[in-house]
């Protein structure tokens, strides 16, 4: 799983799309995948008893059976119609659409992957750039995540978020982002907040994922109790030293990898379709 | 009011980054680590307005 990098990808989607979008509404996507599921995969520890974790995290929260589905596109595109019909709000659907996918597509990145053209096909979709480490527990998880490859795609998206720095500037919250949101407005009347506290609840994912990065790598390296055995390892699907969630529902041969994706390509264009012609058309022209 | 929210951030990065190396989950995660970033700024912002709103004559 990727960790500051669903925070910050939120701002670089932002700067990039070039029509009227939701920024809340990007962030709501890039959330979404894990915002009600993630809770098992590392179970809430009370003392030393650790209630609701799942027995197999990696198959729980990827796979299926399982919560994995929240992470496949054709889930992405049923919340954005479900938003579309209750909002009819344009900017939002479309960020909540490009915020999903992107969660998705990052979380393609570690050894485990997505199943992205669920129910199409359950095959899983993955790098394996770093190792999935949820089973280990959260600490456990973020000691491997800050020791390998997770930790520097998460310095990626931080440059790749500061690439464009105008997207956090005054002029661009007020003249981009607000009009193009009326929740911005509402949030505004609702709490009464000033205009320097309205632009840091803007930036305030952008805050807490770069800081994110630089807290768990201190931690994991310098106050960890562990991190004499727990090394620094910067080797394809690392770190070694972890125990490593095994890659499952994935073909065995590069033959049926690729019949397995045509299926769900196919499976997938031909739905999205349907589903545009049947709803979506619908929807998003009586929407604003 | 512009330094005030420039403090107001420094702080927040402060908090975010030593107070979550050293607590971590209660500080660093997705409800707690942006309010931190956002009552910081409103905090500052506040005790900046509170000090130059000129004294009542006496």
């Amino acid at each position: 799983m990727s960790w500051a990098a669903h925070e910050l990808e939120s701002y670089f989607l932002q700067k990039h799309i070039r029509t009227k979008v939701s920024y809340l509404a990007i962030l709501l996507g890039c959330l979404l995948p894990d915002l009600f599921t993630k809770l098992p995969v590392y179970g809430i520890n009370i003392g030393d008893i650790t209630l609701i974790k799942a027995s197999e995290p990696w198959k729980y929260h990827r796979g299926w059976p399982g919560v994995g589905p929240t992470h496949s596109l054709l889930f992405i595109v049923l919340v954005t119609l479900v938003l579309l019909a209750t909002t009819r709000n344009r900017a939002w659907s479309v960020g909540l659409l490009l915020g999903g996918a992107a969660h998705v597509l990052t979380d393609c990145f570690d050894s485990v992957g997505t199943m992205l053209f669920f129910p199409f096909t359950t095959q899983h979709y993955s790098t394996g750039m770093w190792a999935y480490a949820g089973q280990a527990g959260r600490y456990g998880d973020a000691a491997a995540y800050f020791s390998s490859f997770g930790g520097v795609w998460d310095a990626l998206w931080l440059c790749l978020a500061l690439g464009g720095p105008a997207v956090f500037s005054r002029r661009y919250f007020f003249d981009t982002v607000v009009p193009a949101d009326p929740a911005w407005g509402w949030i505004r009347r609702r709490f009464a907040l000033s205009d320097s506290v309205m632009l840091a609840v803007y930036r305030a994912y952008f805050f807490y994922g770069a800081c994110r990065i630089f807290g768990w790598f201190l931690w994991a390296r310098l106050l960890n109790p562990e991190r004499g055995t727990q090394t620094l390892d910067l080797s394809w699907g690392g770190p070694a030293w972890v125990d490593k969630a095994p890659s499952f529902q994935r073909a065995a041969t590069w033959g049926g990898f690729a019949a397995q994706t045509a299926i769900g390509i196919a499976g997938l264009t031909v739905t999205a379709w349907l589903l545009w012609r049947l709803l979506g058309r619908r929807l998003w022209l009586r929407a604003a | 009011m512009h330094r005030a929210e420039t403090l107001g951030y420094a702080i927040a990065v402060v908090i975010l980054v030593i107070g979550g190396a050293l607590l971590r989950t209660p500080i660093l995660n997705w409800i707690s680590g942006p309010a931190i970033v956002i009552g910081s700024v409103a905090t500052t912002t506040w005790w900046a307005a509170r000090r130059s709103r000129p004294e009542p004559p006496r």
